[in-house]
């Protein structure tokens, strides 16, 4: 490069020679310009390899990354305790929820990798029996938020179906990856009761909290009712065909056709559509009515699914509605509207119905903002906690353990 | 720092900040202070995004002022850094394209000020 152009560029760096108004304007172009070009390119550089999170027979790596750190945990008194302390200090349905969705996401991972099911089946069954234990020794509110307290359960005596579901999800998944004869009865007693008291209420749902009857918990109770049916040669298909007339007649927001997120024991809806529910609802009807399921799942992709420049996220409430954020839906984003809650529970239904660019423009906003710390090979997500990354988790690698239900060979 | 590279950084700052030049350099200073929030450990602390505190108990703000620093840093490095980066290009070309209208002046450009 001549002497002259190397200081033509070095003035045209500094651009001493232009005119300060002509340097700002110039500038201000320039940055327009370059934000047009890259705001619409950056999602490129978070967008996933989907074969490091979709594998439909083996275990994607960063499910191999995720699980890592779980079982470090859950194999670590210590570890445990601290690990689930913090998220206890914020709500302590997410550290139930965390077991739910780890005892899935490891039933799943024990039928895709059968070679690895005896490690999968010692964590799953230190995580069944120490909720037991806590439930037993700590009672249900242990595991329930402190609003608890204020009303009374219309049925009597006290029961939550955000307890009794989970337990007998948790209890036939691993029932389901591997028999435990002690786990039978168990199962067995805990879908006696959720029927009964889903019985009492004219909608068919039991509460969760006093007079809350959830649409979350409702369905994951009968996904559990269904699994039970598959292990045991039982059939609540009439209870079950009973629950989806009531729900289809009631519990559907008409403006929306989706299923309410909760009702009242008397089935008057409590709360709308909420995204926190809608999704793990969708993908627990997979298991009693496919169609409903689906017919669910493409409403809330449409009511609530959002996609800006590539990146993918989800509403908590359709446009029609909006509810109060809370500690379901999780700090919401002005304007956007995005629900990290929901957002994460759209990436397990986006899965569940394998809905792939869906999936992918999500995992392109987990990666983007969910800030991903992968340490000794073992992968968290630090804006979330260890809840989040059991659904992620669950979310990368459900499929098998739901097609065997489908299939009905759980004896 | 010598007195000349402190000069340069004045320049960068000021008035030069509308140059190709200082665009860069303003690149540099965010992609500094991500990088250092970040060899700091500063992400772990954007758990409290979720509600969840990096300690149990929640007695301190210190986590959140922490958090609320990393995910600045994080997004203006990810956003701002590269359309600094791509602006300068811009206008460095726009520069170079155009006919310079002035001659330039012989020492530093401090005349431009």
């Amino acid at each position: 490069m001549s002497e002259g152009a190397a200081n033509s560029i070095s003035r045209a760096f500094s651009a001493t020679s232009v005119p300060l108004g002509r340097r700002v304007a110039l500038a201000a172009v320039s940055l327009l310009i370059a934000t047009c070009v890259w705001i619409p390119c950056v999602h490129l550089f978070f967008a996933p390899h989907l074969q490091d999170y979709v594998d439909t027979k083996g275990i994607p790596p960063e499910a191999r990354a995720l699980a890592r750190r779980h079982l470090a945990f859950w194999g670590d008194p210590q570890l445990h305790v601290e690990e689930l302390g913090k998220m206890r200090g914020s709500n302590p349905e997410w550290d139930f929820m965390g077991r739910t969705f780890l005892v899935l996401a490891l039933a799943n991972m024990g039928l895709r990798q059968p070679a690895a099911k005896e490690q999968y089946l010692a964590a799953i069954d230190r995580i069944i029996d120490d909720t037991l234990r806590l439930e037993s020794e700590k009672g249900i509110s242990f595991f329930l938020m402190d609003y608890l307290r204020g009303g009374v359960f219309v049925s009597q005596p006290p029961r939550s179906l955000f307890i009794d579901g989970e337990i007998a999800l948790m209890l036939g998944a691993r029932r389901m990856l591997a028999e435990k004869p002690e786990y039978r009865q168990l199962l067995t007693e805990r879908v006696r009761l959720m029927v009964e008291y889903m019985r009492r209420s004219p909608v068919l749902s039991a509460e969760s909290y006093p007079n809350e009857c959830w649409t979350f918990c409702n369905t994951v109770a009968l996904a559990a009712i269904r699994i039970a049916d598959v292990l045991d040669g039982t059939d609540h298909s009439d209870f079950i065909a009973g629950w989806l007339d009531v729900a289809k007649r009631r519990l559907v927001d008409p403006r929306t056709g989706l299923l309410v997120a909760a009702c009242t024991f008397d089935g008057s809806h409590k709360y709308g559509p909420e995204g926190s529910s809608i999704w793990m609802a969708a993908h627990c009807l997979q298991l009693v009515d496919e169609e409903f399921a689906r017919d669910q799942y493409d409403r809330a992709k449409k009511e609530l699914g959002r996609s800006v420049f590539g990146f993918g996220y989800a509403r908590e409430w359709p446009a029609s509605w909006t509810g109060p954020m809370d500690v379901d839906s999780g700090p919401v984003v002005p304007i956007l509207g995005a629900s990290p809650a929901s957002s994460g529970l759209a990436l397990l239904a986006a899965s569940a119905f394998e809905d792939r660019a869906f999936l992918s423009r999500l995992l392109t906003s987990l990666r983007f903002a969910g800030f991903p710390l992968e340490r000794n090979g073992a992968l968290k997500f630090c804006a979330g906690n260890q809840v989040g990354d059991a659904v992620i988790l669950y979310s990368i690698v459900l499929g098998p353990l739901w097609q065997k239900v489908r299939e009905g060979v759980g004896r | 720092m010598t007195a000349k590279s402190k000069s340069w950084f004045r320049r960068s700052l000021g008035w030069s900040s509308f140059s190709p030049g200082g665009l860069l350099i303003w690149a540099a200073i965010i992609a500094g202070v991500f990088l250092s929030c970040h060899a700091a450990g500063l992400r772990e602390y954007t758990t409290v995004i979720s509600g969840t505190w990096p300690t149990e108990g929640r007695s301190s703000v210190f986590p959140v002022v922490l958090a609320g620093l990393y995910v600045v840093a994080y997004f203006a490095f990810v956003l701002l850094v590269p359309i600094l980066v791509l602006a300068s290009a811009v206008f460095l070309a726009v520069q170079l394209a155009l006919p310079s209208k002035k001659k330039a002046p012989a020492a530093g450009g401090a005349s431009a000020r």
